[in-house]
């Protein structure tokens, strides 16, 4: 069970990001992947295949759903879609993680009280 | 429903998944070609920035899995390939639990037949049967009197018809005279039941009124069987009891009516008279009323009303009716109240023993097993398998046997229901009775296959599931003989089942006793050679006591003339087989309401009697031929009897009464003798106190004939038929067999109960005697090794064996010890469950204990010696 935690921050991080991404445009598995990586400027080691599971979870959660199509380089791609649930998750899925963040800052930050 | 979904629309969801896959690592690889790596390294490249594809494919399609489903279906799986694997333990498992489950299943059958199964008539929750009950009697039938008055005073059914049940009618011409149950009916009975013929019509009103009543319907056996289904029978005549009826119709196959008595092969028209409404009437109870509730009334209004119209009947003749009371039930109601006797408690008990039996059995080969299996479990803890996941495994190898030994007992049931309708089918009713696999049983069988799987697969899974991994690992490994740890186990398992074994046998076999001294043994009369029959002379030809008497007279004196026999007599009744019972006083004691007078079984028999039928005489005299109807009335009692009135001993010259259902008739007999008890068949619900009074003084139409003939009684049959007809030849005889034959078809029920608690315990022998030494056989054989070792290290084969013998004893001792403790409250037990049924018998203890002791001695000897004659060198290499 080692590789879980290297390739999740925190439970459901993983997640997060993908709606995140999702929300801006609808992407395929690979493609995904690559967009993460580049936004958070190679700041996160995952391996690509953790993606996968993560993905099942979402579908299973309806959160976002996968339609097979062709690509702009003409492959066969299975094309991910945030769904109005999935909006909503992410938006509070974000706020709670902003409060927890908040939180661990005010902890962490130097000399106050 | 979305994981139904789920599941269905898996494979295309993880079909999916897969290509997906291959299209990212393509993709990926395609971007790296093109940026200039070679296309191998490319792919290395893109397997490595991907990871372990297999995990990933793994844990996505983790997410669709119903895990606690799956899981059990992967237990399923693993389950069968176990017991695949091992198919000898398979076998013998599953054969041992589906006999338990049939046996248990067949008497089910029987239950549910009488339990659940709706009588066949319109509504049957709405059809009434009103009967009387009595400090000693529970569901007696009720006088004509009182049919008169509930009928017209209750506010509670649209409709009462009366019904004279136990009637008797000779049907001669068109064939050989023949004696036929024959109910009288009122004509509003039939459209009461709401039942219609499947020839002809039922009565029709007016014609119970006397001159209008020579009509009958037939039931559809009779009319099968004596007449070849003829349809032109109806509006054909009959000749019963010597007179023509009309036969107006026939009812269906399916018109069969439980209890027994309610069952019938001809109906005729109940005449009842203005005369029957006389007070003297009210003692004579014959009928069993049948009612259909007014529409919106309740059982408990039903109750309430009938009960106060029994209350008033007492007040209003508390000379005939006090003590008396009456109720009402649904007729299903009234049959599981006549049903509820002990003899299904017992079977249901002796069938329980048995699946006890068969479970400990399973779970002791279950236990032995997974000791060896437990380097198998040990290894696949060490390896991440939770305790409960090892639980779970093998409850669920648990429930596969259970579930093969009920599909495979079922099956059994399906015959053994079959048999027990071939036994139980000795008269009309029983066959109406009708055992068969029904949804009750189903259900049943499937009740006890998991009750079963948990009695027999909990223990070795628990267990299984403290194991301590390292121990074993380490245990099994390292010694030879077997741990401490084990070989404690080990006894306490043979002990247990021991104990079981002998707790077990002995409750079938106390149950098996009980009943055989019940109807066998505790005779005091001498069935053997004795030849009997029923004549019953119709009432047209021989209207009076002086020509009944006369006839019976002329043929006792041919009977005794023919060569070959010793005497012979006649009674009402013949004596072993359940005697008609009368209520009885007597002068000096106190003079109790009608309702509450003793009852004894009755008899009015020849002078000839106590010596024909081998009763001895234990203190005054029997009858003889001055006891003829001019002579001072006497009688003869019971010892029972004599004890419970007389305990002083002084009966002789007191004074009896003997209601004869005639209240004007007070006729005062001295007692002139006491017999014995001729038996104690209290599974006949029957009193134990029997009266006797003179034949000459007290003639009827119908008796029974008795022979004693010098050796074998069905020599002298030709002689008594030709005997009655030379005496009038359209007189029926009928049931001209031995006492011994007539025993067992009258008490048909026993013997065949007494086979079936034969077969349980047979079946429970045999499955505790193959359990046990297979449990001891295999414990002794997993110690070869020690035994090889022993025997190398200079040990003789005495020494082996003594030592082998000796704990084997030591076991079988103290298993003894617990189960006979165990069993020791057994008699008492029973004894309070079935109070009329007397059950003790030391030997049985001994017996069982010589025989599982045996059983264990035999179990120690094979194996060891085997052992013994084992090259030490293989017995060290075994394992």
């Amino acid at each position: 069970m080692k590789t879980r935690e290297q390739r999740d921050l925190f439970p459901g991080a993983l997640e997060m990001m993908i709606l995140k991404t999702l929300k801006r445009q609808p992407l395929h598995g690979y493609a995904l992947v690559q967009q993460i990586k580049r936004t958070s400027n190679d700041l996160l080691q995952i391996e690509e295949g953790s993606l996968y599971p993560a993905l099942q979870r979402l579908l299973r959660e309806e959160l976002v759903k996968a339609e097979w199509g062709i690509s702009s380089t003409n492959r066969r791609v299975r094309t991910y879609k945030l769904t109005a649930k999935g909006a909503k998750h992410l938006e509070h899925e974000v706020s709670r993680f902003e409060k927890m963040l908040e939180g661990i800052t005010r902890v962490l930050a130097p000399g106050e009280s | 429903m979305m994981w139904l979904k789920q599941i269905f629309s898996r494979r295309r969801l993880y079909g999916d998944l897969s290509e997906e896959i291959r299209e990212h690592l393509e993709e990926k690889i395609e971007e790296l070609v093109a940026g200039g790596m070679p296309r191998k390294e490319a792919a290395a490249a893109a397997r490595r920035e991907f990871g372990n594809v297999t995990l990933t494919e793994e844990d996505s399609r983790a997410v669709w899995r119903w895990a606690v489903i799956e899981d059990f279906f992967m237990d399923v799986r693993f389950g069968a390939r176990m017991l695949r694997k091992n198919h000898g333990f398979t076998a013998i498992a599953v054969f041992t639990l589906a006999l338990g489950i049939a046996a248990n299943s067949t008497i089910f059958s029987f239950v549910s037949a009488v339990m659940f199964r709706k009588p066949t008539v319109s509504d049957p929750d709405r059809l009434m049967v009103v009967y009387g009950t009595s400090a000693t009697q529970n569901q007696s039938p009720v006088s004509a009197p009182n049919f008169f008055t509930w009928k017209k005073e209750n506010r509670v059914f649209s409709d009462v018809a009366a019904a004279e049940v136990y009637e008797t009618a000779n049907l001669t011409a068109q064939g050989e005279p023949e004696r036929v149950s024959a109910m009288r009916v009122t004509a509003n009975y039939f459209s009461i039941l709401g039942a219609s013929p499947v020839l002809g019509r039922t009565f029709a009103a007016g014609e119970d009124k006397s001159g209008n009543d020579h009509v009958v319907v037939l039931s559809h056996e009779l009319w099968e069987r004596r007449y070849g289904s003829d349809p032109k029978l109806v509006g054909a005549t009959v000749r019963l009891d010597g007179e023509s009826h009309t036969v107006i119709g026939v009812m269906p196959a399916s018109f069969l009516l439980v209890p027994p008595y309610f069952q019938a092969q001809i109906w005729r028209p109940l005449v009842l008279n203005p005369a029957q409404q006389s007070a003297p009437a009210r003692e004579k109870r014959n009928l069993y009323l049948f009612a259909r509730l007014l529409p919106g009334v309740s059982t408990k209004q039903v109750q309430a009303d009938i009960g106060a119209l029994g209350r008033q009947a007492a007040e209003a003749f508390p000379e005939a009716e006090k003590g008396w009371g009456a109720a009402t039930l649904t007729l299903q109601e009234f049959t599981i109240q006549e049903f509820g006797d002990p003899v299904i408690v017992m079977l249901m008990c002796a069938v329980g023993f048995v699946l006890l039996i068969a479970c400990a059995n399973i779970a002791g080969l279950l236990m032995a097993r997974a000791t060896g299996r437990r380097k198998e479990m040990a290894i696949r803890m060490a390896i991440g398998a939770g305790r409960g996941r090892m639980i779970r495994q093998l409850l669920t190898e648990a429930g596969l046997i259970a579930l093969l030994g009920g599909a495979l007992g079922l099956v059994l049931t399906f015959w053994g229901a079959r048999l027990l309708q071939s036994a139980f089918s000795y008269n009309e009713g029983m066959r109406a009775l009708q055992e068969r696999v029904d949804g009750h049983v189903l259900l049943f069988t499937t009740a006890i296959s998991l009750l079963a799987a948990v009695m027999f697969g909990l223990a070795p899974a628990l267990r299984a599931g403290t194991t301590d991994v390292y121990a074993i690992l380490k245990n099994d490994s390292a010694t030879v003989s077997a741990g401490r740890e084990r070989t404690r186990f080990r006894n306490v398992l043979v002990a247990g089942e021991i104990a079981l074994a002998v707790f077990s046998l002995t409750g079938t076999g106390l149950m098996i006793k009980g009943s055989y001294d019940d109807f066998y043994a505790n005779l005091r009369f001498d069935p053997q050679n004795l030849l009997t029959a029923q004549v019953a002379l119709p009432d047209a030809r021989y209207g009076n006591e002086a020509k009944q008497a006369a006839f019976f007279y002329e043929l006792l004196g041919k009977l005794r003339a023919l060569p070959g026999a010793e005497s012979a007599a006649v009674t009402s009744d013949l004596p072993g087989i359940g005697a008609g019972t009368r209520t009885l006083r007597l002068k000096g004691q106190e003079d109790t309401p009608a309702g509450e007078r003793p009852r004894a079984q009755y008899y009015a028999v020849s002078t000839d009697y106590l010596h024909t039928a081998g009763i001895p005489l234990i203190a005054g005299r029997g009858f003889t031929k001055e006891d003829g109807p001019n002579a001072p009335p006497v009688a003869l009692v019971n010892e029972f009897l004599a004890r419970q009135f007389f305990p002083k001993g002084d009966v002789l010259g007191k004074q009896i009464l003997i209601d004869t259902g005639n209240a004007n008739e007070k006729v005062w007999r001295e007692i002139v003798g006491v017999v014995p008890a001729t038996c104690k068949c209290q599974l006949l619900s029957l009193p134990n106190s029997e009266i006797y009074e003179p034949f000459l003084q007290r003639p009827a139409s119908s008796m029974a004939v008795m022979v004693r003939a010098k050796s074998n009684p069905d020599s002298l049959a030709p002689g008594l038929r030709e005997a009655v007809r030379a005496l009038d030849k359209d007189q029926p005889i009928a049931s001209v067999m031995s006492m011994q034959q007539r025993r067992s078809l009258e008490l048909a029920g026993a013997p065949v109960i007494q086979t079936m608690l034969g077969i349980f315990a047979g079946l429970a022998l045999i499955l505790a005697a193959v359990g046990l030494y297979g449990l001891v056989a295999y414990s002794v054989g997993q110690r070869s090794q020690e035994i090889g070792i022993r025997m190398t290290l200079g040990a003789g084969k005495e020494d082996v064996f003594r030592l082998v013998l000796g704990d084997g004893m030591k076991l079988a001792l103290i298993g003894l010890a617990i189960g006979l403790v165990g069993a020791f409250p057994l008699p008492r037990a029973f004894g309070s469950l079935f109070p009329d049924f007397h059950i003790a018998g030391g030997w049985i203890f001994v017996l069982v204990s010589a025989v599982v002791g045996g059983v264990v001695v035999l179990a120690c000897y094979v194996p060891a010696r085997r052992a013994m004659h084992l090259d030490p060198m293989v017995a060290l290499r075994y394992e």
